[in-house]
């Protein structure tokens, strides 16, 4: 039978192993941890030339209003969203980051979204039309970004939202 | 005298031609004289039919499956229930029902799917922990045994100088004893 005889050459050999073991252990186990992703939605409103510029500002009765609308998911799971595009008057039903705005719903979009993807309605390269059937002065077109949420299995309004002031003449 | 037997066999034939003719262009998805509330249930189990779906996508989504073809899959359903509604808005309780079930038949499909992609990817992810389970204390053993006998033979080569070392000092002092 083998006698063991603790040397200071095994206790080297020792706390080399237990060291290795420690860092190896560690290293599989941050390996195996899922990437830490900041979780967001948003939404973004284009002019009609597809850029941050040229918004519609003044149009008449019935012109149509070419906008691109735009979300995108970095909840890091895919998600049911929702736009509603509203038409306000005069300031009176600007949302809030946790109230939507009260205004009457002009249009709904509704879109699953995967993990990462971001998805511009009516479709890729097409706008969404709008058209305001009634002239007055600063009208708001507010563009309210909502998710479902699968436990209430209801639309939570995410605090998320853009508008457009526009003129409408006759 | 057989001229009127011929109209009215004649009529007769063009209606039922032209009933059998709209009832085939009306009911081109098979749903004739459909109840608004038919129409309205179809809708909405299509809609709740479209939400389990969803569950079961986000199931197989946190199991670690690719859900990017069932992601496909749910905007379809979202499209065709999107057209149930706009049927049943202008009263075409036919159309709607029909949209609605479409939607709701590929809506079950991807529960089908969903499960499937969740019990592959589970099966994976335990393949995968035995895998690490299984090299990582190999690799492990490996180091400590390369550790071991490379300190060992580390040792003795440091030794085996050293003993050297003094075989030489012993032969230099020979050396200059003879000579002196």
């Amino acid at each position: 039978m083998v006698k063991f005889e603790l040397t200071e050459d095994t206790a080297v050999l020792i706390a080399v192993g237990i060291a290795t073991v420690l860092v190896l252990g560690m290293v599989v186990t941050a390996a195996m941890q899922p990437k830490p992703v900041e979780h967001f939605r948003a939404i973004y409103v284009l002019g009609p030339k597809h850029m941050a510029s040229g918004y519609p500002t003044k149009v008449r009765v019935g012109e149509p209003i070419y906008v691109y609308v735009g979300v995108y998911n970095s909840m890091g799971r895919t998600e049911l969203v929702r736009v509603l595009i509203k038409v306000g008057a005069n300031a009176t039903s600007i949302p809030s980051d946790t109230k939507p705005s009260s205004a009457p719903t002009y249009a709904t979009y509704e879109r699953f979204l995967a993990s990462n993807e971001t998805y511009e309605f009516e479709g890729p390269g097409d706008p969404v039309t709008i058209r305001l059937d009634k002239a007055g002065m600063n009208w708001e077109l507010i563009f309210e970004l909502w998710y479902f949420d699968e436990i209430t299995r209801s639309y939570m309004f995410t605090g998320n939202w853009c508008q457009l002031w526009l003129n409408v003449t006759g | 005298m057989r001229q009127p037997y011929f109209v009215v066999l004649f009529t007769f034939m063009l209606f039922i031609g032209l009933f059998f003719q709209s009832v085939s262009a009306y009911g081109q998805y098979g749903y004739v004289g459909v109840a608004s509330s038919d129409a309205r249930k179809a809708i909405d189990d299509a809609r709740n039919a479209l939400y389990i779906a969803y569950d079961s996508v986000l199931d197989a989504e946190r199991a670690g499956a690719d859900v990017t073809k069932l992601v496909v899959n749910l905007n379809t359903v979202l499209n065709l229930l999107d057209q149930a509604e706009d049927y049943y808005a202008h009263g075409d309780n036919g159309g709607a029902l029909s949209y609605a079930s479409q939607s709701k038949s590929i809506a079950d499909q991807v529960v089908i799917e969903a499960r499937q992609l969740k019990a592959l990817a589970i099966e994976a992810a335990n393949r995968q922990r035995i895998i690490v389970g299984i090299s990582v204390p190999v690799i492990i053993i490996a180091i400590c045994v390369g550790l071991f006998y490379g300190w060992k033979l580390y040792s003795q080569k440091s030794r085996e100088k050293i003993l050297r070392m003094k075989v030489r000092a012993a032969e230099e002092a020979k050396k200059e004893e003879t000579h002196g």
